[in-house]
């Protein structure tokens, strides 16, 4: 029997996969095997995109997708356009980089920049919207390989 | 119960469980500096409650502090009103000829020491150690420019850093612990109480 899914859960089993990534990849830190978490963490997400696509067409999963990374993609936003909304605005990177913890591993490889920066500020800046590209990509292939 | 269901439920808890797991032996190796009332987690906390989580009540202060009096491998600090973590928010090691080596959400770069100037509260703080030390010291962070930055960084490893803990580690490098703490964090207000560093000026306004 095929398990029923709503758009909802979907959306809470991914942010409790998010939320328990991010505190696995970030503790991992301390004992050094952030990277062997980090994949855990993609793995199992990639895993659980294909599964929704068996059950939304393209335009709800990417609706998912889109609510799923609201916050960075709001933070981002405001850091790109350098709006101005008081706390929210001078902590925006802040929280963006403990959004990313799961992609921090390799984000941390990076030993450059650019300017002022350095290549992992535009990691994280982007990283929201590389994703969601990936994501479509992702809902894309998967379309054409059940057709 | 099916293959389906078992994978489902393996998917959504398997991180969770790891996070509890690595949580909880984080927890018992540093039981002490996790529990202790002045320590960074306890200390975060407290101020969470009161309302401040974040860098402070940012702003364009024009502190007239003087920074004349810094040699190469000093300390300087700053501060907002309400910060979360202290009483001081940020932390740079001075790298001589006006310049400053920094750890922010934008990576470590260099900046001019001036820019301290916004801060409403400033405090140079002179590390007391050879000068070839120092020297070395600076010279270790410089080699970290451009590096990545994360505000919760462990002072564990060497990948990714924050202000505190490239000025921290750089000296650790060469034997000298600013920190007394010994927690898994280093908040920028430590190094004013270190017994390697002396305040040579602070202002507040």
């Amino acid at each position: 029997m095929k398990e029923k899914y709503s758009w909802s859960r979907g959306l809470l089993r991914l942010y409790t996969i998010k939320i328990g990534g991010t505190a696995a990849v970030g503790a991992s830190f301390y004992y050094g095997f952030e990277y062997l978490t980090s994949l855990l963490f993609y793995y199992i997400v990639i895993k659980e995109i294909i599964k929704m696509t068996e059950h939304f067409d393209n335009y709800k999963a990417a609706g998912i997708f889109v609510l799923w990374q609201i916050t960075p993609l709001f933070f981002s936003i405001l850091l790109i356009l350098g709006l101005e909304a008081g706390f929210l605005s001078s902590n925006a990177i802040f929280v963006l980089q403990f959004w990313s913890t799961t992609i921090y591993p390799w984000i941390a490889l990076l030993k450059t920049g650019w300017g002022y920066y350095a290549d992992a500020y535009y990691a994280v800046l982007c990283g929201p919207w590389l994703s969601f590209l990936l994501y479509l990509l992702l809902l894309k292939v998967r379309k054409i390989k059940i057709r | 119960m099916e293959k389906e269901k078992i994978h489902s439920i393996l998917r959504l808890w398997i991180l969770p469980l790891v996070a509890v797991v690595l949580c909880g032996l984080i927890f018992m190796e540093n039981r002490t500096v996790i529990t202790d009332t002045e320590g960074a987690v306890k200390f975060y906390l407290r101020s969470l409650k009161q309302g401040h989580g974040g860098i402070g009540d940012e702003g364009n202060f024009n502190n007239s502090i003087s920074f004349a009096g810094l040699a190469v491998g000093d300390i300087v600090l700053g501060g907002y009103p309400n910060c979360g973590y202290g009483e001081y928010s940020h932390a740079a090691l001075y790298i001589g000829e006006g310049m400053v080596l920094e750890g922010y959400g934008n990576g470590i770069y260099i900046q001019p020491v001036n820019r301290f100037r916004s801060y409403s509260q400033v405090a140079l703080l002179k590390v007391e150690v050879a000068p070839e030390v120092k020297a070395r010291a600076v010279d270790y962070a410089l080699r970290q420019y451009k590096e990545a930055f994360y505000p919760l960084a462990f002072k564990k490893n060497e990948r990714v850093w924050n202000c505190s803990k490239i000025i921290w580690k750089s000296y650790e490098k060469y034997g000298i612990n600013l920190d007394y703490s010994n927690d898994l964090w280093i908040m920028p207000s430590i190094f004013k109480n270190s017994s390697y560093v002396r305040v040579i000026d602070e202002r507040k306004i």
